[in-house]
C-alpha cells in the first residue's frame, strides 16, 4: 500500500505528464504544419514574414482584421459599460435570469450568431421593414456607399453589431461584480472628501481606478476574439477576408508539394502573423488581468452586501433594450425556420416542413439526428478528456503557487491559456497540415474532429477551476487522511465533492463549446458523414436557394444547435455561484 | 436653519423605520461645536443609523437633523471598518482629504505631517492592504483630518481592534481632535472607550426609546 508521501509524489508525476502531453497536443501539429509549410514553399519564417508584408492580399487582410476587431472593441465597450453599471449598481429583482438571458450570446455557437444577423439584415426582414437595408445596401445605406465612396457598408455594419452581441457579455462579466460587491462605504467615504465632492471628481479618484482594469480587461478580449472571428466575417462579409477566413479559404490545398504553393505561402505567412499578434494580445491581456484581479478580490473579500437601490426609469430601459437586443437574433433564427417562402408569390406561410425535411436529411448529405450524433460524440469525447486534463492543470497550478513556486505556476498557467492565442482555425489547420499530411489514416480516427475541440475548451476549463481549487481549504482532504480513509477516498470526499459546483459549470460550457466549435471543424470535417451540426448549418446555407425550404432548414439545424446549447448553459447557470458575476 | 440655544446641531427624530420595523423613535439629541460626545449604545440598536442621519447619508424628514450652515459641507465620517482605497497607496489615499491643489513638494510635505500627527511618519509608500487594523484607521483619521472638518462622526472606529490598541488610539483620536478642535459624535458599545474619548457620555436609552428588541439587547449587554 502507498503511504501518502508516495502518492503525492506520483500525484505530481501525473500531473507534469498531462501538462507536458497537453502542451505536445496544442503545439506539435501546429510546429508540423510550419515544418510542413516551410518545406512545400522552400521558404524560411522570415521570409514567409517578409513575404506578408510585400503581399496586397495579406495587408488588405491585415488592415481589415486590425479595424474590425478595434471598432467591434470600442463599440461593444460603448454598449456594454452601461449596462455593466445599471446592473451592477441597482437591485434587481431575477438578477440571475437576467445575467443569464445577457451572457447568453458568449455561448451561443458563432454559425448560430451568424445567421442570427443574417435573418436579421435579410431583405423583407426586420430592419428592411424600417428602412435599413444592410444586405443589398438599397437606400440610406446605399446612400452611405455612393457618398462615402465605402464599399459595402452595410455589411461591415452588420459585422460590427454581431461582434458586439456576441462579447457584450464580456464587458458585463469583467465590470459588473465590482459593482455589485463594491462596499458601499467605498463610495459613502469619498463623498465626505474632497477628492470625492462631485461626480466628476468620484469617477477620476473612484470609479476609474476601479474599473479600467476590468474594462481594459474585457476590451482585450473582445479585441482577441474580434480578430480571430471566422464565421461572422464568412458569412456577414463575404466580400473581404480577415487573417482567418484568409487562412481558412486558402488552407484546402495548402501543404501539398507541387501543387497551389502560393496557398501555402498565405497560410504560413498569415499564420505567422496571426500567432504573433494573438500571443501579444494574450501577454498583455495577461498582465491586465492580473491587476484586475487583485483589485477585485480586494473589493469583493471587503464586500458587505449588494445595493438596495430601486433600478430608474434609465436602468430600466438600458437593462430591457440589452434584453431584447440579446434575444432578437436568437429569435430570429427560430422564427426563420418556420418561416417559409411562397416560390409562386414570394410571400411568406409558417410551416415546420423544414424542419420535418431537416430531420428526415433531404436536401442535404447529412440530416439533422446524424449531424446530432456526430457532434454529440465529440462534445461527450471533448468532456471526457478536457475536464480531467484542465483539473489536473488547475491542480498543479494551486499546487505550485502554495509551494510558493510562483514562476513554474506562471509557466503551466502560460502553457494552459496557448490555444487562446492559437485560433480555431490555426488548431484545425495545424491538425490538417501538421498531422493528416503526414498520416492520412488518422482521417478514419473518431476522435480526430473532436482534438481541436479538446484543445480549445481546456483553457475555459482551467479559468473556471483555478479559482475554485485555489480556494479549497487543505484540512478537509487532511481531516479525511487522518480518518483513515484511502487516498482516493480522500481526494473524492475532500476535493472532488468540494468542487461539484466548479466541475458542473466548466462541464457544461466544455460540451457547449464543443457542440457551437465551427472553425477548426469546418477545416477538417466539411465535408462527408462526419459533419457536425455547426457544418451542417454552414453546408445548407451555402446551397442555392432556388429552394426556398434550403435556408428554413439551414435555420433548423441552427435552431437544434442554439437549443442545446442553451440548455447547457441553463445547467451551467444553475450551479454558479449566486453572487459570482465573472468567468465563464 | 440654525439650531435653538448655543447648540450647532440638533437632531429631533420622531420615529425611524427599517422594513416596517421600528428601530428607534423620539431621539433628540443637541450638541455644541466644543463637544466630543459619545453615544453608548449595545449592537444593533440604531447607533451607526442615526450617525448616517446626521451625515446625510439616510433620508430624514424635514427639521429632523439641524446643523449650523457653516458646518453643513464640513462633516467627516470615520467608518467602523478603515475605508481606505486598495489601488492607491497610503500617501495617495491621505492626498483624497486635501482640499486644494498642491504641488509634489507641498504634497510630500503634508502627507509626511499628517503621518506624524497619527504617529506613523514613513508610512506614505506602504500599501494600504500590509496595514494592520489600527494603522489603516490611523490613516483614515488623518486623512479625515486633512479634510478639515468641524464635525467627525466616528462610527465605532476601534471596534476591529484588541482591547489595549483600543484603548491607546482613544486617548491619541481624542488628543488630536483636541489639538485640531474638531467637534465630534463617536458611537460605541464599548463603555471605557467612551469614557476615554468624550467629554459627555449619552446613553442609548436616555436619548430615543429603543424598540423593544434593542432594549432587551441593552438590558443583556449593561
Amino acid at each position: 500500500m502507498l503511504n501518502l508521501s508516495q502518492h503525492r509524489n506520483l500525484t505530481i508525476v501525473a500531473q507534469w505528464a498531462i501538462i507536458i502531453g497537453f502542451c505536445t497536443l496544442t503545439i506539435l501539429p501546429l510546429i508540423y504544419a510550419i515544418f510542413r509549410l516551410t518545406s512545400v514553399t522552400d521558404m524560411s519564417i522570415f521570409s514567409a514574414l517578409s513575404d506578408f508584408f510585400s503581399d496586397d492580399d495579406t495587408l488588405r487582410a491585415l488592415e481589415f482584421t486590425v479595424i474590425e476587431a478595434t471598432i467591434s472593441t470600442l463599440f461593444t465597450l460603448l454598449f456594454g459599460l452601461p449596462i455593466a453599471w445599471y446592473l451592477g449598481r441597482y437591485k434587481w429583482r431575477n438578477i440571475r435570469f437576467i445575467r443569464a438571458i445577457l451572457s447568453v450570446p458568449f455561448v451561443t455557437p458563432s454559425i448560430v450568431v451568424a445567421m442570427g444577423f443574417l435573418m436579421l439584415i435579410d431583405p423583407g426582414g426586420l430592419l428592411d421593414s424600417m428602412g435599413i437595408d444592410l444586405r443589398l445596401e438599397t437606400g440610406l445605406i446605399g446612400d452611405l456607399a455612393k457618398v462615402t465612396g465605402w464599399s459595402n457598408p452595410g455589411h461591415f455594419i452588420a459585422l460590427i453589431a454581431a461582434h458586439v452581441w456576441f462579447n457584450l457579455s464580456l464587458v458585463m462579466r469583467f465590470i459588473e461584480p465590482t459593482l455589485a460587491t463594491l462596499d458601499r462605504t467605498w463610495e459613502e467615504q469619498i463623498r465626505f472628501l474632497p477628492a470625492g465632492k462631485s461626480p466628476i471628481r468620484r469617477f477620476r479618484n473612484l470609479w476609474f481606478p476601479l474599473l479600467a482594469p476590468a474594462a481594459l480587461c474585457a476590451a482585450c478580449l473582445c479585441f482577441i476574439f474580434s480578430f480571430s472571428s471566422f464565421a461572422l466575417i464568412k458569412w456577414l462579409t463575404p466580400n473581404q477576408d480577415n487573417l482567418e477566413t484568409l487562412m481558412a479559404k486558402s488552407g484546402g490545398s495548402a501543404g501539398i508539394y507541387n501543387y497551389r504553393i502560393d496557398t501555402s505561402e498565405i497560410v504560413l505567412s498569415t499564420s505567422l502573423v496571426q500567432l504573433l499578434i494573438l500571443s501579444l494580445a494574450i501577454i498583455f491581456t495577461a498582465r491586465i488581468q492580473k491587476k484586475h484581479s487583485a483589485i477585485h478580490s480586494v473589493v469583493t473579500e471587503n464586500s458587505h452586501k449588494v445595493t438596495n437601490r430601486k433600478p430608474t426609469k434609465l436602468a430600466q430601459i438600458t437593462i430591457l433594450s440589452g434584453i431584447v437586443f440579446a434575444i432578437l437574433p436568437l429569435m430570429l433564427v427560430l422564427i426563420s425556420s418556420v418561416r417559409i417562402r411562397d416560390s409562386r408569390s414570394n410571400e411568406h406561410y409558417y410551416s415546420a416542413k423544414a424542419w420535418i425535411e431537416a430531420w428526415n436529411g433531404n436536401y442535404s448529405a447529412t440530416a439533422i439526428p446524424d449531424a446530432l450524433y456526430n457532434s454529440l460524440t465529440y462534445c461527450f469525447i471533448t468532456l471526457l478528456i478536457a475536464l480531467p486534463i484542465g483539473y489536473v492543470i488547475s491542480s498543479a497550478i494551486a499546487r505550485l503557487e502554495a509551494e510558493n513556486k510562483p514562476n513554474t505556476a506562471r509557466v503551466v498557467e502560460f502553457i494552459s491559456m496557448i490555444p487562446l492565442a492559437l485560433s480555431a482555425v490555426m488548431i484545425g489547420l495545424g491538425i490538417l497540415i501538421g498531422v493528416l499530411k503526414w498520416a492520412p489514416d488518422l482521417f478514419s480516427w473518431v476522435v480526430l474532429p473532436a482534438v481541436p475541440h479538446i484543445i480549445i475548451t481546456t483553457p475555459f476549463v482551467v479559468r473556471i477551476m483555478l479559482p475554485a481549487i485555489r480556494s479549497l481549504e487543505p484540512e478537509y482532504y487532511e481531516q479525511a487522511i487522518l480518518l483513515g480513509l484511502s487516498p482516493i477516498r480522500a481526494w473524492w470526499h475532500g476535493r472532488i465533492a468540494l468542487l461539484r459546483a466548479p466541475i458542473v459549470v466548466s462541464g457544461a460550457l466544455t460540451m457547449a463549446f464543443s457542440l457551437g466549435e465551427f472553425g477548426a471543424s469546418w477545416i477538417l470535417i466539411r465535408s462527408g458523414s462526419w459533419s457536425s451540426l455547426s457544418v451542417l448549418v454552414d453546408q445548407l446555407m451555402g446551397r442555392p436557394k432556388f429552394d426556398p425550404l434550403i435556408q428554413p432548414m439551414a435555420m433548423a439545424a441552427a435552431s437544434t444547435l442554439m437549443i442545446l446549447t442553451f440548455i447547457l448553459f441553463m445547467i451551467a447557470e444553475r450551479f454558479r455561484h449566486k453572487e459570482e458575476g465573472s468567468g465563464f | 436653519m440654525m439650531p435653538k440655544d448655543d447648540s450647532f446641531l440638533t437632531v429631533n427624530i420622531k420615529h425611524k423605520q427599517f422594513d416596517d420595523k421600528t428601530v428607534f423613535s423620539n431621539l433628540h439629541l443637541s450638541m455644541r461645536d466644543d463637544e466630543i460626545i459619545s453615544i453608548f449604545g449595545p449592537s444593533g440598536c440604531g447607533k451607526t443609523t442615526l450617525l448616517r442621519m446626521i451625515a446625510g447619508l439616510e433620508q430624514t424628514e424635514e427639521n429632523e437633523v439641524i446643523m449650523a450652515a457653516n458646518y453643513q459641507n464640513h462633516v467627516g465620517f470615520i467608518f467602523q471598518k478603515p475605508v481606505l482605497y486598495p489601488h492607491l497607496d497610503v500617501a495617495k489615499n491621505i492626498l483624497l482629504g486635501t482640499t486644494v491643489k498642491l504641488t509634489r513638494q507641498q504634497q510630500s510635505a503634508t502627507v509626511d505631517e499628517s503621518l506624524r500627527l497619527v504617529g506613523l511618519p514613513g508610512f506614505g509608500k506602504r500599501k494600504v492592504t500590509t496595514l494592520s487594523g489600527g494603522e489603516a484607521q490611523r490613516v483614515v483619521l488623518a486623512r479625515a483630518l486633512l479634510a478639515q472638518p468641524k464635525l467627525l462622526l466616528l462610527d465605532e472606529p476601534f471596534s476591529s481592534l484588541d482591547l489595549d490598541s483600543r484603548r491607546q488610539l482613544a486617548t491619541e483620536v481624542k488628543a488630536i481632535l483636541r489639538d485640531q478642535n474638531v467637534a465630534a459624535i463617536h458611537v460605541s458599545h464599548d463603555i471605557e472607550e467612551a469614557q476615554i474619548i468624550s467629554d459627555r457620555i449619552l446613553h442609548w436609552g436616555k436619548i430615543c426609546e429603543p424598540s423593544n428588541a434593542s432594549n432587551n439587547n441593552e438590558q443583556d449587554q449593561v
